[in-house]
């Protein structure tokens, strides 16, 4: 009985260890586009997402700045122009 | 007899009336600016390309520069931000700064230009400054700032020292750029103007319109580079303008501005927008800018430059380089007569141009 605890436990340590491995090894080490996005937005106090989709499109070279209102307040969206 | 003066008199109404329209047709141009083309360079030179690879996988930077034999390079969508690689082993000698909002995280860095024993990061998110010591950088794993500085004002896509104060992107409409005090970063005046010419602009249209890069060669002079009209100006460091130059090819950038609900915002004209001046760099003596001239809307612009021109820090345009491998960023390396460049055709990869 105790020979079988044990073999249980051990099993479980090991299926415990390789799931974690297989973790660790689909961690990407890049960031998605939209996980880059969403603390950018959010780090911009206002405005979503969606908006730098909506008013500007991709071009590494530059930076969309959308603005509200009076134009004090708006978002950068990195890597992105005008459109 | 007749016949032939009122013949004259045709011919004079006609002449007239061509300069009449001549003199009253709208010609777009810029006050007090030089015009240049191609063939005002002193020479075209054509420069052949050395890709460089290295031990680790180059993913997608957006900043390069060159510190005597380590590269850095900004890659915006990795767990780590800044990535130092040795230029004579090819080796990945550093990975560092995390995507975070933590006290040494950042969001949106950008490579300030430095010398080369400190590395000046610019973080567009926060308005900070995050200033390192070089070689205590790349020996640690989570190296820490000699010195973290907050601008006083919001600060977009750019900043840079210039002499003792810091200059930084604006994005409002009387002047380009605000002035901070690089001790405590406090804002001490806004500077540099809009170009005067005779297209009218909205605000917005504006501020979109002169999209623009800027560098200064560390002693006396600085210039603006502009990224949808091909202008280039040059100002002392007390804002003055110096020399104003227009070419190649001679271009505008229009803009039409629309609202949205609470948004406002402006959309390049499609016919005519085209891609300028990128990656300004102080190469010592000269200012080095790549040049890309092409139609956004074209369904073969790459978005890749395929010129880089010298010009004197007095504005005058001297070599023209053409590249067999066009970049989307460069990095000037003066002193040992390099230029480092990001490709992203057909993959990301890093380009080495002797000049």
């Amino acid at each position: 009985m105790k020979k079988n605890i044990l073999k249980a436990t051990i099993v479980a340590a090991f299926a415990l260890i390789a799931g974690m491995n297989v973790y660790n090894a689909q961690k990407s080490d890049v960031m998605s586009e939209l996980a880059l996005a969403n603390v950018e937005a959010l780090a911009s106090g206002e405005g979503s997402i969606s908006d730098c989709e909506t008013y500007c499109k991709s071009d590494s070279r530059y930076d969309c700045i959308i603005s509200w209102g009076d134009g004090i307040e708006g978002i950068t969206c990195t890597d992105h122009r005008k459109k | 007899m007749e016949l032939i003066n009122q013949m004259k008199k045709n011919y004079i109404f006609v002449i007239c009336l061509f300069l009449l329209s001549v003199s009253c047709s709208k010609v777009e141009r810029y006050d007090a600016a030089e015009l240049f083309d191609f063939d005002t360079f002193v020479k075209i030179e054509e420069l052949k390309g050395r890709i460089l690879e290295f031990d680790s996988m180059i993913m997608r930077p957006n900043g390069i520069r060159v510190y005597d034999s380590l590269l850095v390079l900004i890659e915006p969508r990795s767990e780590k931000l800044v990535h130092v690689f040795n230029l004579n082993t090819r080796k990945k000698i550093a990975s560092a700064l995390s995507f975070g909002q933590g006290p040494d995280d950042m969001l949106q860095p950008k490579l300030m230009t430095n010398d080369s024993h400190t590395f000046q990061l610019f973080d567009r998110s926060s308005s900070r400054i995050f200033e390192y010591n070089m070689a205590a950088f790349v020996e640690s794993q989570n190296p820490k700032p000699m010195r973290r500085l907050k601008l006083s004002v919001p600060v977009f896509i750019s900043a840079e020292q210039v002499g003792d104060c810091i200059w930084g992107y604006s994005h409002q409409v009387e002047h380009q750029l605000y002035a901070f005090d690089s001790g405590d970063g406090k804002k001490t005046g806004e500077i540099i103007g809009y170009p005067n010419n005779n297209i009218s602009y909205t605000d917005t249209e504006k501020l979109d319109a002169y999209y623009m890069n800027f560098t200064s060669n560390g002693m006396n002079k600085f210039a603006i580079c502009y990224c949808m009209t091909d202008l280039i100006e040059f100002y002392d460091f007390n804002g003055n303008l110096h020399k104003r130059i227009y070419g190649p090819e001679q271009f505008f950038a229009h803009f039409k501005e629309y609202h949205d609900g609470e948004i406002i915002s402006s959309s390049p004209d499609k016919e005519t927008t085209r891609d300028a001046y990128f990656s300004p760099c102080n190469a010592g003596d000269c200012l080095m800018v790549m040049y890309d001239g092409g139609y956004v809307n074209d369904p073969d612009h790459t978005g890749l430059c395929s010129w880089i021109f010298s010009f004197s820090w007095n504005g005058v345009p001297n070599i023209a380089y053409k590249l067999d491998n066009p970049l989307l960023f460069m990095t000037v390396d003066s002193q040992h007569r390099k230029i480092y460049g990001i490709s992203n055709a057909p993959e990301y990869h890093i380009v080495e141009y002797s000049f």
